[in-house]
């Protein structure tokens, strides 16, 4: 700032913000788009998800559904596990922002046991997501690992699925052969329900007695049996519009994770600063900027969880 | 907040902070309660996207202080906030339904 002449107004070069909070908020403003681009591309891929119409037999009666987009069930994800980790992270945007007012009232203990606390907390975001997604690799909710048809469709609709549902018929034979060698009918008795199941399906697969959609319904059957015994089996389901979500689900969840990670190495660096005293005055503003960051982080999720688990 | 100088300048309280930490656990919590008493529809879908957006902007506007830096930001802010909307907008046209019958 230069200094003015009596009687003149000052004249003044720039913005009347330190260069490194212009510079962040530059940043913040590209991951806006970058963001926007990823959640309205979701949006648009749920929207306009349409599944063809299929016949069910409902209690007696033939009805024609329309597959909707996986519900939190189908996929096996647990909306109080999202809530904790939102909640994780709005702990530790307080955190931060704390250590940032700590720091200004020239209190640099309590700022570094702030930044500690942020950075523990988005640890045990990380971990919770680490959790969530080795559920998914157990029951093989992966993009292009699910099941697409399920029975009830018109024949000439079922001509368009046919390449699908042959790959994910061969995978689902390729994996039954495997959780069922050794098996022969004259040893099945011996093996659990589960497992003798799995081979009946097994050789239903490999006398091509079914039709391909009806795969799928017999592998959804075979989990859920599985599941109501509380016996574990990986298999890949088929839920209609699986792998679509799956995709969104692993990018949005895996980009926003890697941003929390960037997050969590920056305040790594800086509560190791507060541990060796180096944290001083001139780092005030650099503790607002990293909240700016984490802050942003935090708003992304804020809109990911509901629009994930939620809606 | 400080400025370079090292003074202290106007900005949230303690209190304040705490209380929008409030505030924002009230709204997850009120967020998660509507999922699971409603349900998933167009009314839960909306009152749940519209507690998401109320937590944003206190996010925003307490937490990151763009109710005090907002004259010196709003020129990045106002365009980009802008186009990210005319993004949605653009795309919605393409919210094609694939009949298969």
């Amino acid at each position: 700032m230069t200094q003015g002449v009596h009687g003149e107004a000052s004249a003044q070069m720039g913005l009347p913000l330190p260069n490194g909070k212009l510079a962040m908020w530059l940043f913040l403003v590209t991951e806006i788009m970058f963001f926007t681009a990823l959640i309205g591309t979701y949006v648009l891929f749920r929207s306009a998800s349409q599944s063809p119409a299929r016949q069910v037999i409902n209690h007696g009666q033939v009805e024609q559904v329309r597959d909707a987009w996986p519900k939190p069930k189908d996929v096996h994800l647990e909306e109080s596990v999202g809530a904790f980790n939102t909640f994780v992270l709005i702990c530790s945007s307080v955190t931060i922002v704390l250590a940032h007012y700590s720091a200004s009232n020239r209190n640099f203990p309590l700022a570094t046991k702030y930044i500690a606390a942020t950075f523990l907390l988005g640890l045990v975001f990380l971990g919770v997501k680490a959790y969530e997604y080795r559920a998914k690799f157990a029951h093989q909710i992966l993009p292009g690992q699910i099941g697409e048809s399920l029975p009830g469709r018109k024949p000439e609709v079922d001509k368009q699925y046919y390449m699908a549902d042959l790959a994910y018929v061969l995978r689902v034979k390729e994996q039954l052969q495997k959780l069922t060698s050794g098996i022969t009918d004259e040893n099945k008795g011996e093996k659990p329900e589960t497992i003798r199941e799995a081979y009946e399906l097994r050789k239903k697969i490999e006398s091509a007695q079914l039709p391909l959609p009806q795969v799928g319904a017999e592998v959804n059957h075979l989990l859920h049996e599985a599941e109501k015994r509380n016996q574990s089996l990986s298999l890949p389901p088929t839920i209609p519009h699986g792998n679509l979500w799956a995709s969104c689900y692993f990018v949005l969840t895996g980009i926003h994770a890697i941003h929390v990670l960037g997050g969590v190495v920056i305040l790594g660096i800086i509560w190791l600063m507060g541990v060796f005293g180096r944290l001083g005055s001139d780092h005030v503003n650099m503790l607002e900027v990293t909240g700016l960051y984490w802050h942003f982080v935090d708003i992304v999720w804020i809109f990911l969880f509901p629009l994930l688990y939620l809606v | 907040m400080t400025d370079s100088h090292g003074s202290a300048i106007h900005g949230p309280t303690y209190a304040t902070y705490m209380t929008v930490f409030v505030v924002l656990s009230i709204c997850t919590i009120a967020s998660f309660l509507v999922n699971w008493i409603l349900g998933v529809n167009f009314q839960s879908a909306s009152i749940i996207m519209g507690v998401a957006f109320v937590k944003a902007l206190f996010v925003t506007l307490i937490f990151m202080h763009l109710k005090y830096d907002w004259a010196k930001l709003f020129f990045i802010l106002l365009p980009t906030l802008t186009l990210a909307a005319l993004l949605i907008v653009v795309l919605v046209p393409d919210l094609v339904w694939a009949w298969q019958d």
